[in-house]
């Protein structure tokens, strides 16, 4: 009687700790922002070390985020931004930092810096002193101690 | 079956141990914070990819507490661009140069501590532990602050799915949902980060922590 009663309550906490964790997951999901694939965006550039899909993956989120009526997270149109800016579009790069600015005008000052710079550029016509090469972009052992 | 309720019993009231005093939020409260600036974490354990791997997941918790979170990718190039590479140092500048360099209200780095594999007799269990140090970039105060451990356990009652499970994690160990989980927890109350203003809860869960 009481063996059978131990594994009753043993069952008993063990859907008890499943549910609490659906329910910890479930409170997780309806977030503030559409999110899209922005974080394997980042994990491909990351430890991937490949950016073929970021600009796939950050035209989704906006698109998505649109359709749904969810807004943008922080930094997605930024990292858009800089995308284009690599690519050598400036005129779309500071389309998209103004669109970050105005979004979320906690990046501001940021935003604005990021402008002048592509502004200076495009008016000194050098491209180059500023463009970051290949070695400077995070490397897939990132940084240690 | 006994086992398990023995486990279960023995982690939720080491769970009750754990249970640190609340965090003094005077400063945060003073200096309240609308964007965060995460910068390259400073890596402790002997896994080479888990800085680069944990990166990728700090964006969206803190973000969904409500913080402007500026873009950890951008963040990182720009920090290169000006000489800035390596996260010791980086861990090590006055607060100040954060907010000149992004205009960032503060800055958050984070130390992993923990970032293994630990294999028992039958069973293994992953440990990804952080310590996170939020500053104000103005005045260099350390606004809030939470390190834990964040294990999971795998094996179970029966002896080969103990051995089978455990066999694959010493294949490929994926720390990334362990990662996000963590981070998910550190900024939940009591421990965690008051919302930002972004949050709905914004300046009314003072409660909570």
């Amino acid at each position: 009687m009481f063996r059978c009663d131990l594994k009753f309550v043993s069952r008993l906490i063990f859907c008890c700790f499943i549910f609490s964790t659906l329910l910890l997951e479930g409170c997780a999901k309806p977030g503030l922002f559409y999110w899209g694939e922005y974080e394997d965006s980042l994990y491909e550039r990351y430890v991937a070390n490949d950016s073929g899909h970021t600009e796939a993956h950050l035209q989704e989120s906006f698109a998505e985020a649109q359709k749904t009526n969810q807004r943008v997270p922080p930094g997605l149109y930024a990292d858009y931004g800089f995308m284009l800016y690599k690519r050598g579009d400036k005129s779309g790069a500071i389309n998209f930092f103004d669109k970050e600015k105005k979004l979320y005008p906690e990046s501001s000052l940021l935003m604005t810096k990021l402008i002048d710079r592509v502004n200076q550029q495009k008016n000194s016509g050098q491209l180059k002193s500023a463009e970051p090469t290949k070695n400077n972009e995070p490397t897939k052992n990132g940084d240690q101690q | 079956m006994k086992l398990l309720c023995l486990i279960v019993l023995a982690t939720s009231s080491l769970m009750g141990c754990v249970t640190q005093p609340k965090n003094n939020l005077d400063a945060f409260y003073a200096h309240r914070p609308r964007s965060i600036v995460v910068v390259p974490v400073v890596n402790e354990s002997p896994e080479v990819t888990a800085s680069s791997v944990f990166i990728t997941s700090i964006t969206r918790p803190l973000a969904e507490r409500g913080y402007y979170v500026f873009p950890v990718y951008l963040t990182d190039l720009i920090l290169r661009d000006f000489g800035l590479v390596e996260a010791g140092h980086i861990h090590q500048l006055p607060p100040n140069r954060f907010f000149e360099l992004f205009g960032a209200d503060a800055v958050l780095f984070v130390t992993i501590k923990d970032w293994s594999t630990k294999y028992l007799v039958l069973a293994s269990s992953v440990v990804v532990e952080m310590e996170y140090i939020l500053k104000d970039t103005k005045t260099g105060l350390v606004l809030w602050e939470n390190k834990q451990p964040y294990v999971q356990s795998s094996g179970g009652s029966d002896p080969i799915t103990m051995v089978v499970s455990a066999a694959i994690t010493a294949l490929v160990t994926d720390y990334l949902p362990l990662a996000r989980q963590a981070n998910y927890m550190a900024f939940q109350p009591p421990k965690g980060i008051p919302a930002g203003v972004y949050h709905p809860d914004y300046e009314h869960d003072q409660g909570r922590f």
